[in-house]
């Protein structure tokens, strides 16, 4: 193979000869070094290859041996580049392709989004639209900080962004913050326990600080339960120190939440009408390629919802873990309005009612007695009622200088009676 | 027939022939292909006989359809259906 696209390389041809003598024609061929090969005779004479270049070397020997030679076929990317330059549109089409290639790379040919997870890509794409950062704008108009700026600004959920331009395309990086806000200061500095409710002390074991509380105590919002100030007395009973700490305790209060949720009887469905577009992704480690039916662009929906499949890993056509087939398809909706019934109404309060107690249980509180009613009037489910708790404490108040300075006798100060 | 001093020598020291005395190589892979090296030149050659010179003998290779596939200075191939390989003086 290596031998037959060597040739190609230096060219050869495809040669007929007639004559007296061939045998002595290729004697002195090889004499003088000249490679022929596949000497076949037939009708007329004989053909034979060689390579182009040594071809001029050959008057010689055909004068020598009374031969005539007639070149039947070139072979050769030199002749297919001769053949080529002799189209006088060649080479201003190529050059205008060199130019087209160079001006494109100047056009964003690409965004991919990544690291979002309660945002789509659709909703963020849709915003980049709005601020003119889109497929086709110039690579020079994109300002990577402005665009991050915004999108910081325009979700609040956002807490950060990193815009690359890579060659056309630009790569967003998003991270989320954390929805669940986590009280607990990680922060040691030095502070003190709140009530963050009133309540009764279910619990409390101190690890670090003053306990100003016991269990079975009554605690109004806002006091303090754990000091963060550990005082030291000397002999008499007088404070000498007060030494400012992180205080560090479990203290659980006994409190009851109220909780109310109201919702209107109507609500509005979402009607899928039979309109959908379908779009198969094929994922290639970092790389995305999609096949889809260009006529899908024609097709805008104003209200739609987008369903993703992945193809099972363990389904006997998916070579790897880094290529995989993934199956989309959005379907248009139409907004209609409908009405619940009593039971979808109760049924629709408790999954409200099941959402509110899980956030509780997350943020670490023991949900305990509950009495709840569910009420319909005038078009509207009102739920009502109280949810016995207990609720860790993790609210804190900084220590200020004024709270741990003592202030020590002055005994030069003191006077002599 | 009387032997040569070169062939004798090479005989008496275990010598390969074609390198003492340049003796052609004549290699038959089947009846498609055969090899020859050490050979000087060719006098003959048409589709259904082609003649070789060698340096101590002559070279017959007959059959149909006869092609020299290809030629350097030491060794060369002939295809084709060959059916006679003739050694001569």
């Amino acid at each position: 193979m290596f031998k037959y696209i060597l040739r190609y390389i230096r060219g050869y041809l495809y040669v007929s000869l007639v004559g007296k003598s061939p045998e002595r024609f290729i004697n002195l061929c090889r004499n003088n070094k000249i490679y022929i090969w596949k000497v076949i005779k037939d009708d007329t004479g004989y053909v034979f290859y060689m390579y182009a270049a040594d071809y001029k070397k050959l008057n010689k020997i055909f004068w020598k041996t009374k031969t005539y030679p007639h070149i039947l076929e070139r072979y050769g990317i030199i002749f297919h580049i001769k053949r080529l330059l002799r189209r006088r549109m060649l080479i201003p089409s190529f050059a205008l392709f060199l130019f087209v290639i160079y001006a494109l790379s100047y056009v964003v040919w690409d965004i991919d989004i990544s690291g979002e997870m309660r945002h789509t890509d659709e909703e963020i794409r849709e915003y980049l639209k709005d601020i003119g950062v889109c497929e086709g704008v110039l690579t020079n108009d994109v300002d990577g900080s402005a665009i991050e700026k915004n999108i910081r600004n325009r979700f609040n959920d956002i807490s950060w962004v990193s815009v690359e331009l890579s060659g056309c395309n630009i790569h967003i990086k998003i991270l989320e913050a954390d929805i669940m806000e986590d009280k607990r200061n990680t922060d040691e500095e030095y502070s003190s326990i709140t009530a963050s409710s009133s309540g009764i002390i279910n619990k409390i074991m101190t690890r670090k600080g003053t306990p100003h509380v016991r269990a079975g105590d009554t605690v109004e919002k806002g006091q303090i339960l754990v000091s963060g100030i550990i005082e030291l007395y000397d002999d008499s009973g007088g404070v000498i120190k007060k030494n400012p700490v992180y205080a560090d305790a479990d203290v659980y209060i006994d409190t009851i939440y109220e909780y109310k949720d109201e919702f209107p009887m109507i609500y509005a469905d979402r009607h899928y009408t039979d309109s959908t577009k379908k779009k198969i992704k094929i994922h290639i480690f970092d790389r995305t390629f999609f096949l889809e039916n260009p006529l899908n662009r024609f097709k805008s929906y104003e209200k739609y919802d987008i369903m993703s499949e992945v193809v099972s890993p363990d389904a006997p056509d998916i070579i790897s873990d880094n290529i995989f087939l993934e199956h989309e398809c959005i379907s248009e909706y139409e907004t209609v309005y409908r009405t619940y019934n009593n039971n979808e109404a109760v049924e629709m309060a408790r999954d409200n009612l099941r959402v509110y107690l899980n956030r509780l249980h997350d943020k670490g509180i023991i949900i305990g007695f509950k009495d709840i009613k569910a009420d319909i009037n005038d078009g509207m489910c009102t739920v009502k009622g109280t949810i016995n708790v207990c609720e860790p404490q993790y609210e804190r108040v900084p220590i200020t200088d004024d709270d741990w300075s003592v202030d020590s006798p002055n005994e030069q100060d003191g006077e002599d009676s | 027939m009387k032997k040569k001093p070169l062939s004798y020598v090479s005989e008496h020291l275990n010598l390969p022939s074609d390198i003492a005395c340049g003796s052609c190589i004549v290699t038959a892979y089947g009846r498609r292909h055969i090899y020859i090296e050490n050979y000087k030149g060719i006098i003959e050659y048409t589709s259904g006989l082609i003649k070789i010179q060698g340096k101590n003998c002559r070279i017959s290779v007959k059959g149909k359809s006869l092609c020299i596939n290809y030629y350097t200075d030491n060794d060369m191939r002939i295809d084709g259906d060959i059916k006679e390989v003739c050694l001569s003086d």
